[in-house]
């Protein structure tokens, strides 16, 4: 009798257990709708049947979730506009540098100058910029070497249209202004700024071209007439006769890329010049000349070179300067060589909290 | 009878120049001895020359091949010579140089065509008593090879000043020649001709310019790097005063894998 009873216990409870298991997989014929084979579902029978009891569809097995699951894919990333330098060599373009770019260029040339200029694009349309530059030079009288005033301090803001922005063929074409800090060299106390207007075109894949005006301004402050009894003086280009003559200069610039990453770069510009003891003689003086207007004068700049593009943050330049190509003086050119590096990253942030 | 010989011998070599063998890429050498090549290193190559003669002068001299068509160099060399007395006493002159080279190559524009170039050369420090002198020279030279030849043609305007006197832009011709034999394929001989400043810092300082001339041999001993030994001539200079040098050159390319010796299988 006790044999018996165990052996009904050892009975239901395997019955217990094995009702309480999951039934066999079973196949699951395709879900044809709640029509009949013959009869494709119409538009209202996409709603299984309630209560339709055997033709109601079988929910399809949903595992538990994953507590790991795969990181969703990056997003493709947009890719980056064209990036065209705001520089030839030592001229301006008309092409600005994209919105929240940075830009850094760090030049070195044979004359000893060492200059740095740090840049950052605005919204597309404009550029904001803190240079040093090597490129306005000093001299004591006529027959004096010139040399080079160095730091000297400027901050420029730009502001433009991309190319074909407006419409198809439009050259790209900025506005741009570049003013000193005030500079206090041999106790003369110089300043100098520049307005330019200038435009710059693709010609096909391989040439570019700039052409641009520049209107200058400069001062000059100090014992302009070497006499140190009489109070210092200020002399300035713009109160010199005809503005023209003195202040404004046409520059301008060629680029060709005979190469994917390099291209050839020409460029003429100008810089100014203060001699501080210079003065027109009776001779050289015409009607109505200042004869102080020989203080500050503004001297054109050749500059010829390559530039390389190492990877797409970093650019290596180097090429020729004649500081004063009227003059055709060959021992005054220099060689320089610059590097310059742009970074993205301020704009992908930028992009990111958007 | 002669014309026409001549015009045959110029057809000849124009056909030996178009019909010549041309390397894959132009050679690397910047200067023969003293006179410039038309030769552009490879992009992003490095170029290391460094001359010791028999008077313990010497040059060092680096280079970068910068975007494929352009090459900056920049060192110190003894080419040019000055003295105090100038009654025999010229030594020579370190000067620290800059260089920008720009050119194309050989065969660029169309099939024959020598490889040309345009340079400028330019001091940024000079030693000694010579330390305002100031040496420039911007030249055009045309480089090619004519199979075992390769010919240098150019000319160069060269300034320098020393204190307060100026030599003022002067045009001078510039040439060279190598020539490897095909019995010898890592050796060449060598010859050129330029002109240099000479400075004489007298009481009153004067710079003029003189001609030098040399020759020598280079051997190729690896594909990187060459050793030459040479003779260098100079106006107003005896046999025995010439000098006497080595020169070693070397040349490192990213771009050309370094060959791995394969065991077969």
């Amino acid at each position: 009798m006790k044999r018996v009873t165990v052996i009904l216990a050892s009975v239901l409870v395997t019955a217990a257990v094995a009702r309480a298991q999951p039934v066999p997989d079973v196949p699951i014929p395709p879900d044809t709708g709640s029509g009949t084979p013959d009869q494709p579902p119409g538009p209202g029978s996409a709603e299984p049947a309630q209560g339709s009891g055997t033709n109601a569809p079988i929910p399809p097995d949903i595992g538990p979730a994953d507590p790991y699951p795969p990181p969703p894919p990056p997003k493709p990333k947009k890719p980056l506009p064209p990036l065209y330098m705001p520089e030839v060599l030592t001229t301006p373009t008309g092409w600005l540098l994209p919105a929240a770019v940075l830009y850094s260029k760090t030049s070195l040339d044979t004359g000893g100058g060492v200059t740095s200029d740090t840049r950052v694009g605005l919204g597309d349309v404009a550029e904001f910029g803190v240079a040093t530059t090597d490129a306005v030079r000093e001299r004591t009288d006529e027959v004096d070497r010139s040399s080079r005033i160095q730091p000297y301090v400027t901050a420029s803001f730009r502001l433009g249209v991309a190319e074909n922005r407006l419409f198809n063929g439009q050259p790209g074409v900025t506005l741009g202004f570049r003013k000193s800090f005030e500079r206090n060299h041999d106790e003369f106390k110089t300043r100098v700024a520049e307005l330019t207007l200038v435009a710059s075109k693709h010609l096909g894949k391989y040439f570019a071209v700039h052409v641009g005006g520049a209107f200058w301004d400069a001062s000059l402050e100090g014992d302009l007439d070497g006499d140190a009894m009489t109070p210092r003086t200020e002399t300035t280009l713009h109160e010199f006769d005809d503005p023209t003559k003195h202040q404004i200069r046409v520059f301008g610039g060629l680029e060709v890329r005979p190469l994917p990453r390099s291209q050839i770069l020409l460029d003429l510009g100008w810089a100014p010049e203060f001699c501080y003891s210079c003065k027109l003689d009776a001779t050289e003086i015409g009607l109505g000349d200042d004869p102080d207007s020989n203080k500050i004068r503004l001297k054109p700049v050749l500059s010829w070179g390559v530039r390389y593009e190492v990877a797409r943050w970093m650019r290596l330049e180097s090429g020729v300067r004649l500081p004063d190509i009227g003059s055709a003086n060959l021992l005054d050119a220099q060689i320089f060589g610059q590097v310059t590096f742009t970074s993205w990253a301020l704009r992908r942030a930028v992009d990111s909290l958007k | 009878m002669s014309r026409v010989l001549s015009i045959r011998t110029t057809g000849l070599l124009v056909a030996i120049a178009l019909g010549a063998r041309v390397a894959a890429a132009d050679p690397t050498p910047s200067r023969v001895l003293t006179a410039p090549t038309a030769w552009l290193p490879p992009e992003n190559a490095l170029l290391g020359t460094a001359t010791m003669d028999h008077r313990f002068d010497g040059s060092v001299v680096v280079g970068y091949g910068l975007g494929g068509l352009a090459a900056v160099e920049l060192g110190t060399d003894t080419d040019v010579r000055g003295c105090k007395a100038c009654l025999g006493d010229k030594t020579p002159v370190y000067l620290g140089r800059a260089a920008f080279r720009i050119g194309a190559r050989q065969d660029a524009w169309f099939p024959g065509m020598p490889a040309v170039l345009a340079g400028v050369r330019t001091t940024f420090a000079s030693s000694g008593s010579f330390g305002r002198a100031r040496v420039t020279e911007a030249y055009l030279v045309m480089s090619r090879e004519l199979g075992p030849l390769r010919l240098h043609v150019g000319g160069s305007v060269i300034d320098a000043s020393l204190r307060d006197d100026e030599l003022g832009p002067t045009l001078q011709p510039i040439a060279g020649l190598e020539w490897t034999p095909s019995q010898y394929p890592k050796t060449t001989l060598m010859g050129d001709f330029a002109y240099v400043p000479l400075l004489e810092d007298e009481a009153t300082a004067d710079v003029t310019l003189e001609w030098v001339a040399g020759w020598g041999v280079r051997y190729q001993a690896f594909p990187w790097g060459a050793i030459e030994l040479a003779v260098r001539h100079r106006e107003d200079e005896g046999l025995g005063d010439s000098t006497v040098m080595v020169r070693v050159n070397g040349v490192w390319d990213p771009t050309v894998k370094p060959k791995i010796a394969r065991s077969p299988r």
